[in-house]
């Protein structure tokens, strides 16, 4: 009985401790296996979750990118509009330059206007100066007459007492002198009316040449405002151009920069090919784990010891990957920003540049500048007509002078003759009288007065005929003065209309442009004050790469320290050990282990970047 | 002289990257989202150059180049394929399907202005 009773207990005890033993190994084969697919499902997750971050993170990075390199693509065609304007504002200078160049050939009149009336100035007082002498001509022939008039008084008195055949003679002596001394009055008075009232005008026309002068200096002061005020107009337009050169300099390097954050981008497609290995490798992980799970601990033991090493090592790589483009992303962004700031400050220097631009040439500088140029077109045509004018008049009142000098000339001479004839004939009647006749006294003293008359008229006739030859220089010289005149005013109203077209076309041109300048600089403006809002999401986007890398690297240093955890490792393994016996199996499964390694470590594809073949 | 071009991407950044690239070029970029949109677009339609990334759903830039090569507008057409990948058989297989040449990602955009210069001079 005890017998059967402690057989039954011995095969109670053997079959308590076969099914201890085989629950034992169930649940070890069942903990290992649960562990490893729950440890590989959990990884999948958590490096699904990580590329999904990933991708939105690029997904939003590129939709900024595409923003940004909309903004640029504006920024650098706003600059280029700049720039084209400010070589607009110097074709405009061209124009205005072209315009003075016109206004040259007026300009260059007026100064021939001043030199011209300057020398007509100098005519008339050398006129005045010749009038003034043909008075004190006149005074010294009224002087030079007096004797003849006392001869012919002492012809009248000797008359009286005279023979009845010699009185006759006498008095027609005394008559003609009479006559010829009122002939002299006659035309001496009639020529020097004719010179007074040419003086008279002469006065008039210089008084009006000098006024003339006046204005002319006025437009000569003015051409040398419109000279300085387009020297001042081309320094500005040279700043103007160097300022907008640096500008579309800092624009290209914005295009430049987002260029190398749109290659930054490139890695997008490699990263996601990596993480798609990575859970690609973890299913078949899985699958493994669960596989093994049936079979030997010691396979499981296996598949737990390389699994972490492979997902640490995939991991890490994706990690690095994900770091270059953060590197790179944070390099672009950096310089993106610098140049950004660059184009802001450019695009604010640019505003108060072609506001002072705009300043200098636009509203009253650059009107005044063209209504001066305008007004010194119309006031030299005016002038110049004014000129020829007042040049005609003065030779017109000249001409007559001459002829007057002429005759008075021809006229003492002719009175000189006849005196001396005069004498002549006094002499050969009181020889015909007798000697110590009155009358041969009087016909010496005629004769010495006709002699000094002569001697006199000569010296005033020589005097006349250098006056009259003067003058016909003056005459000449203002004839062609005239003539200039005329051909001066013939090209002026040949250029007027022209250039009056071509100014206004230039001020149309110039507030043309003003507008434009001023709208490409607002518009830059805008664009610069975007393109820095738009880069206040790079330091979200980054701290989001950033949290994410960190995610990867902390799940990648806790792989890796799974492999090292003494505690666990030895405890799964002493686990495995007390319940597996089949090495067969577990080496077999090792072996399989390694066939699939490969697979799950597959490492991303060998990349020969940039590498290019045609075929 | 400014050439039309269209990329087949499925990744809307190398698209992008490569849109950009050209367009700076001076050239005409179109965008197609993957094989089969491409060829809708290019049944009716010339261009000068098509540069397909291989993988891509619903239908990978192999397929593209040989159902392109059945076009007869699309008969001379420049065809680059662009991918990460640098295997020989796959580039054997791109050649056959009539592909112009490879180029492997990611690349330098100098390099794929190189390239695209070097085949339009052809």
């Amino acid at each position: 009985m005890l017998h059967r009773i402690l057989r039954s207990l011995s095969q109670f005890i053997k079959q308590a401790t076969a099914f201890l033993t085989c629950r034992d190994a169930r649940t070890a084969r069942w903990a290992a296996g649960a562990f490893s697919e729950k440890r590989v499902l959990w990884n999948r997750t958590r490096v699904s979750g990580c590329a999904c971050q990933i991708d939105k993170c690029f997904l939003r990075i590129s939709a900024a990118l595409e923003g940004l390199a909309g903004r640029s693509s504006t920024l650098v065609a706003g600059s280029r509009r700049l720039l084209h304007a400010s070589q607009g504002r110097d074709g405009d200078a061209s124009v205005f330059q072209a315009a003075i160049d016109v206004m040259e050939r007026p300009l260059s009149f007026n100064d021939e206007c001043v030199e011209i009336t300057a020398r007509v100035e100098a005519d008339l007082e050398s006129v005045a100066v010749r009038i003034g002498r043909l008075h004190r001509f006149q005074a010294k022939l009224d002087a030079s007459l007096a004797p003849l008039r006392i001869l012919e008084i002492m012809f009248r008195i000797e008359s009286a007492s005279a023979p009845p055949g010699i009185l006759a003679l006498f008095v027609s002596l005394s008559s003609e002198i009479a006559r010829l001394m009122e002939q002299m009055a006659t035309l001496i008075a009639r020529e020097f009316e004719a010179i007074e009232n040419t003086a008279v005008t002469v006065g008039e026309v210089a008084a009006r040449v000098r006024r003339l002068h006046a204005r002319q200096s006025g437009a000569q002061r003015r051409r040398g405002e419109i000279q300085s005020s387009m020297a001042a107009l081309g320094a500005q337009i040279e700043e103007d151009q160097v300022r907008d050169q640096r500008l579309i300099g800092a624009t290209e390097s914005i295009q430049g920069k987002i260029s190398g954050l749109v290659g930054a981008l490139q890695y997008q497609d490699i990263l996601n090919q990596r993480l798609q290995h990575v859970i690609e490798g973890l299913a078949e992980m899985a699958k493994q784990s669960r596989a093994l799970s049936s079979g030997a601990s010691g396979d499981v033991l296996c598949f737990m010891r390389d699994a972490p090493r492979v997902e640490a090592a995939q991991l890490e790589d994706v990690g690095d990957t994900l770091g270059d483009i953060m590197e790179r992303l944070r390099v672009s962004l950096d310089g993106l920003a610098e140049e950004a700031r660059g184009v802001g400050a450019g695009s604010a220097a640019a505003g108060s540049a072609a506001a002072g631009s705009a300043a200098a040439m636009d509203g009253r500088a650059a009107d005044r500048m063209v209504r001066v140029l305008l007004d010194t077109l119309q006031e030299n045509t005016e002038l110049i007509e004014s000129t020829s004018t007042q040049t005609g008049e003065i030779r017109a009142a000249l001409e007559p002078i001459g002829g007057l000098l002429g005759n008075l000339t021809g006229s003492i001479l002719g009175l000189s003759a006849r005196i001396r004839l005069i004498s002549l004939n006094a002499q050969i009647q009181a020889a015909q009288a007798g000697e110590g006749t009155g009358l041969e006294i009087l016909a010496c003293r005629a004769r010495t007065i006709a002699e000094e008359i002569v001697a006199q008229v000569a010296e005033l006739a020589a005097e006349l005929e250098g006056l009259k030859h003067a003058l016909g220089a003056d005459l000449e010289q203002m004839e062609a003065t005239q003539m200039r005149s005329a051909e001066f005013l013939r090209l002026l109203r040949e250029d007027g209309g022209q250039q009056d077209a071509r100014l206004r076309h230039f001020q149309d041109q110039m507030q043309k442009e003003r507008q434009s300048v001023a709208e490409h600089i607002e518009q830059i403006q805008a664009e610069s004050t975007s393109l820095s809002a738009s880069l206040s999401v790079r330091s979200t986007l980054l701290d989001i790469l950033g949290a994410t890398r960190t995610g990867l690297q902390q799940f990648s240093v806790a792989l890796s320290a799974r492999l090292t955890h003494r505690n666990t490792s030895t405890r799964v393994e002493d686990f495995a050990r007390s319940y597996t016996a089949a090495s067969e199996r577990a080496a077999h499964h090792r072996a399989l282990t390694a066939e699939s390694a490969p697979m799950m470590a597959q490492p991303a594809p060998a990349l020969a970047e940039g590498s290019i073949e045609l075929f | 002289m400014a050439k039309t071009v269209i990329t087949v991407d499925d990744s809307s950044a190398i698209r992008m990257m490569i849109s950009f690239t050209l367009r700076t070029a001076g050239h005409e970029v179109i965008q197609a989202a993957d094989g089969l949109d491409a060829l809708n677009q290019l049944k009716t339609r010339g261009v000068d150059l098509v540069i397909t990334d291989v993988h891509m759903p619903q239908m990978d830039g192999i397929e593209l180049t040989r159902r392109l090569r059945g076009l007869p507008i699309h008969k001379s057409t420049p065809i680059l394929l662009l991918t990460t990948e640098s295997d020989p058989a796959m580039k054997a297989k791109g050649k056959e399907a009539g592909a112009t040449g490879w180029l492997v990602k990611p690349f330098q955009q100098d390099q794929l202005l190189a390239v695209v210069a070097k085949v339009f001079a052809r």
